[in-house]
């Protein structure tokens, strides 16, 4: 129970200097005010490690829906992508600073309340990404081996609420919709001998699947040209040298392309170039037995059509398009109104992602799928920041959701100083939350007991040769962190 | 005080070097030395002391920060080691998997690097914020005697992830 007496550094232990405290509080520019950041993955390590770096006097707590931290890190990258995860680092040392506080296993909008935060903290920062999917809106989206990229990504990752996605990989043709660097993992993930994936920290079930797959021809189909790919030179470089796999790029006006890369920026002219130099190498057709990538361009979704017997996807039905040249970055795309239908057996949908409010008194944009919110700062909510995805959109990588943190980090600095976000009273911060949380039965996970379980996936790893071995199931993972003997 | 010094044993030699090290007065008495003495300087110098060079990083505050690195370092260990104020520089931690180290160069300095980028290279620096003819990563620069008092500038990592 919250005591006014009771302060987590131990320092203060008097009610007569608790009093000289408040005092002090209400005259200094930032006493110990208390911050909470949901959500654990790069866009709240990354805020975080502002607000530490740059503010003794905050105490720090970071909520996460899982047992376990660091968000898209851990359950977005590419299991091959080993490197990138590299991060995780940085945020186990911010996390064992003595300055963060991380509590694991509380859904925000479920266990506790937005109001309930805003009552205990001074400040909230909602970090929370994008967990929804966008939709085509086109006929047959609902059918039977048609998914969504997040789906997909979380399944082969070893995300909990995805381990059992229906899939059918006893199909020879997949076409994946969208021409971004989620796209261009998974026609990866689909394609990469099986001798390489098992090495990674790929989820069990995802590598067993894989091992049985059909799948030898992976088309992604993208609705603008190849100056308008969203995908970056190094994604498609690894693609274009993935061992005993093919590529074809379909590339429709040619004359035009080569008109247009001198005016091009660097990383555009770069990108294009490999592009046009891998179309006229890589001139195989397709074999049986090789598999082979293609990129398909000028062609919009228009409907997915079943087998006869109702039971798979048999082909997605395309309009062609033509893009008027005016204006290369962001050109007006012209429906020719010719159709084309690409037989395939499943189809991914990679086509971006969307973040949904976490209570209905959160101004959001339904359309964009964000926080409404300037400079971080949430519209109407005074000590209610965001940042990350749900504040900017699912777009960006790493370095651009640092950026984002750092930006808001310093924001809540400047709020705090000039006494925007500050109250005279002080908040009582965690206490409160967990003892809702005890009463509620909702067991929180700590920063130790994850490392419990991180070291157990490292351990059942070693025995097959991986980095680890991730665990899929909430209950388990709980049950390892807290050493509780089955 | 030369033959002093020269008489010393080893150990205090080394004291006294490091004390003087800041000053250049090694430079100047080893400069004095007669071949003997300077053989009892000499054979301690390499063994216990790498070239330290000058390194300034200018963030993009404009704040500059001299740190000493050494040779044979990379420019992202330079900052790592000096705990330099640059905010999520070097987050894949140099292994080619991020452009936060991305640092940018005088012309001068720039002509002078001893490699071109690689392609691994000029892929990440594709995706950084304000990359420009003299951009380079830290993380792939090993730094030389001949770049002691070289200055670099650390641009913001990102404007806006839309701009693109």
């Amino acid at each position: 129970m919250y005591s006014p007496f009771k302060m987590w550094n131990g320092t203060i232990r008097s009610a007569k200097k608790y009093a000289c405290l408040r005092t002090t509080i209400r005259f200094s520019s930032v006493a110990k005010h208390k911050v909470c950041i949901v959500g654990s993955g790069p866009a709240g390590f990354y805020t975080a490690q502002h607000l530490i770096k740059n503010e003794p006097n905050l105490e720090i707590d970071m909520f996460e829906k899982l047992p376990v931290p660091f968000g898209l890190v851990r359950y977005g990258v590419a299991p091959d992508h080993a490197d990138v995860k590299n991060v995780i680092n940085t945020f186990t040392s911010i996390a064992k600073s003595g300055r963060l506080q991380f509590i694991g296993n509380v859904t925000i909008g479920k266990d506790v309340t937005l109001n309930d935060l805003r009552t205990a903290y001074d400040v909230v920062v909602l970090a929370y990404g994008a967990a929804q999917d966008r939709w085509l809106g086109i006929p047959g989206e609902n059918f039977e081996n048609v998914v969504s990229a997040r789906k997909f990504v979380g399944w082969y990752n070893g995300l909990p609420e995805e381990s059992n996605l229906q899939l059918n990989l006893n199909v020879e043709k997949a076409v994946i919709i969208g021409q971004g660097n989620v796209a261009l993992d998974i026609a990866r993930i689909l394609l990469t001998p099986i001798e390489i994936l098992k090495k990674t920290d790929i989820a069990q079930h995802a590598l067993q699947a894989l091992k049985e797959s059909k799948i030898r021809n992976v088309k992604l189909v993208g609705r603008r040209g190849p100056l308008q790919v969203a995908f970056t030179i190094k994604e498609l470089r690894e693609m274009i040298k993935l061992p005993e796999v093919s590529n074809r790029i379909h590339l429709e006006d040619r004359d035009y392309i080569e008109a247009c890369i001198p005016k091009t920026p660097r990383p555009r002219r770069r990108i294009t170039e490999l592009m046009l130099q891998s179309a006229d190498t890589k001139q195989a057709d397709v074999k049986d037995s090789s598999k082979q990538w293609e990129l398909i361009f000028h062609r919009t979704p228009l409907e997915i059509v079943k087998s006869e017997n109702q039971r798979s996807v048999k082909a997605l039905v395309v309009g062609i398009n033509r893009l008027k040249e005016d204006n290369w970055e962001n050109p007006q795309i012209e429906d020719t109104g010719l159709r084309e239908t690409i037989p395939c057996g499943m189809i991914i949908k990679s086509i971006g992602y969307k973040s949904l409010p976490l209570s209905d008194e959160l101004p959001f944009d339904h359309i964009k799928g964000v926080i409404r919110q300037k400079e971080g700062r949430v519209e109407g909510m005074p000590g209610v920041f965001c940042s990350g995805w749900v504040a900017s959109g699912p777009v960006g990588v790493i370095a651009s959701t640092l950026q984002s943190g750092h930006d808001v980090g310093k924001r809540i600095l400047d709020d705090l100083r000039k006494g925007i976000c500050a109250t005279s009273t002080v908040k009582p911060g965690r206490d409160v939350i967990l003892s809702q949380l005890a009463t509620r039965g909702v067991e929180p996970v700590t920063f130790v007991e994850w490392e419990t379980l991180d070291n157990e996936e490292r351990e059942r790893g070693k025995n097959q040769k991986k980095p680890r071995e991730k665990i899929i199931d909430v209950r388990e993972m709980i049950d390892i962190a807290k050493k509780v003997q089955s | 005080m030369l033959r002093i010094i020269s008489k010393l044993r080893v150990p205090a030699q080394r004291s006294l070097m490091m004390l003087c090290e800041k000053s250049n007065v090694i430079r100047s008495l080893a400069s004095d030395v007669r071949y003997h003495d300077r053989r009892s300087f000499c054979h301690s110098l390499p063994s216990f002391q790498k070239k330290m060079i000058s390194v300034t990083f200018v963030n993009r505050e404009g704040n500059s920060m001299l740190v000493k690195a050494k040779v044979g370092d990379t420019f992202l260990d330079a900052a790592i080691n000096n705990d330099v104020d640059l905010e999520g520089f070097g987050a894949c931690e140099g292994t080619l998997s991020c452009s936060t180290c991305h640092i940018i160069f005088k012309k001068e300095d720039f002509d002078k690097l001893p490699e071109k980028p690689s392609d691994e290279e000029m892929d990440m620096l594709d995706l950084a914020y304000g990359l420009c003819d003299t951009s380079r990563l830290g993380c792939q620069i090993t730094l030389t005697e001949s770049m002691d008092g070289i200055v670099v500038t650390v641009p913001a990592q990102v404007a806006d992830a839309r701009d693109r």
